[in-house]
């Protein structure tokens, strides 16, 4: 599991690196082609929105950090990987909307579930929850960028998102899983 | 502003006195997985959020209104869901983006197109965590079943539109 992050790190330095030049480069261009007063009105203004979403982005992690430490992973695995059918679905879409944190928290959990040997539609329902209907995301990110009334919408306009997902993977051809996230059992089949 | 203040730090107060009664060094656990994510994020969000103030001021606005405003319709949907699969980033950059289209006149519906299609296909998210762990024929799959997620909560938000008047921002 050590691998994921240290990529994750290189790639995030490199992305933060590049949003720093097209600052560097958007203000200079902005005040030679805009002028002065447009320069330093859209500097104040992104200062301003930054003043007033850090607070909110502080506690969202805190809210994480307390739900990462109440529900343990394992026991949200242990509890889907054994349901199918709609139940599976539904049970995963809630999962996945409660799941707090990154994908450092996230990806153990599906790993483990398909280790697990859990049904393909509930692992594709427990993902697209996570990442469109992720309570984590809409308090430490949406509702402080983009107000309650706006992640309000968009949650309830996501609701039937990983149902969709988990009915049409159901109905594609099986996935061929890497050695590392195959059942045990079948792990055993692929070495004889 | 002042509702989504109180809801994340009542939200704050009630888990932080649940996990500090539970004990067993759970508090100190959970402030140090935010100290950590905070020291990460707060430094570099002044910077995404200057950069995307820049570009946005730089935009040709009256066109991006006409490809994404309100009236834009489908093909706005259509471009929305374009960018957003494009952002290789995390939310430090993408939300950011998100405001930027907000103030150059982006629709709601083409803003929840625009997010979802983001968190949906997360290009970043892919090549670091779904392909290495899960494969990449458990990537074909879940590209091809989040494809048409962007368009459906599109639709919904666009129908919830026309029913109560919801607009972005604080």
């Amino acid at each position: 599991m050590s691998r994921p992050p240290t990529i994750k790190r290189q790639l995030f330095d490199t992305s933060f690196y590049v949003f720093l030049v097209l600052a560097v480069g958007g203000g200079i261009a902005v005040y030679f082609l805009k002028g002065e007063e447009i320069f330093f009105g859209t500097l104040q203004k992104d200062l301003t929105l930054f003043l007033r979403i850090v607070p909110q982005i502080v506690g969202g992690m805190l809210v994480g950090g307390f739900i990462s430490v109440l529900i343990p992973n394992d026991v949200v695995a242990r509890w889907l990987g054994r349901e199918s059918g709609f139940r599976g679905i539904f049970i995963a879409t809630i999962a996945g909307t409660v799941t707090p944190g990154g994908p450092i928290v996230s990806f153990p959990i599906i790993l483990a579930l398909a280790v697990a040997g859990a049904d393909i539609g509930a692992l594709l329902a427990y993902l697209t929850a996570w990442v469109t209907l992720g309570l984590n995301r809409i308090i430490v990110w949406e509702i402080p960028f983009m107000g309650f009334d706006f992640a309000l919408l968009r949650f309830v306009a996501s609701i039937p998102l990983p149902f969709i997902a988990g009915y049409l993977v159901r109905r594609l051809p099986p996935v061929i899983f890497p050695e590392a996230a195959r059942p045990p059992d079948e792990k055993r089949d692929g070495d004889a | 502003m002042i509702v989504s203040m109180s809801i994340i730090w009542g939200l704050v107060l009630v888990l932080g006195l649940v996990t500090y009664q539970r004990g067993r060094g759970g508090f100190g656990d959970a402030l140090m997985f935010a100290r950590k994510q905070a020291l990460i994020v707060v430094p570099r969000m002044p910077i995404a959020l200057i950069a995307a103030g820049f570009l946005a001021e730089l935009m040709p606005q009256e066109l991006m209104s006409v490809w994404i405003g309100s009236e834009s319709g489908f093909v706005g949907i259509l471009i929305a869901a374009g960018i957003g699969a494009l952002v290789p980033s995390g939310p430090i950059i993408s939300f950011p983006v998100a405001i930027a289209l907000m103030h150059l006149g982006a629709g709601v519906p083409q803003l929840v197109t625009f997010l979802t299609s983001w968190s949906a296909f997360a290009l970043h998210r892919t090549l670091m965590w779904e392909a290495p762990l899960m494969g990449w024929s458990f990537v074909s799959r879940l590209v091809a079943v989040v494809s048409p997620l962007p368009f459906v909560a599109a639709g919904i938000a666009a129908l919830v539109g026309t029913v109560i008047d919801i607009s972005a921002g604080l």
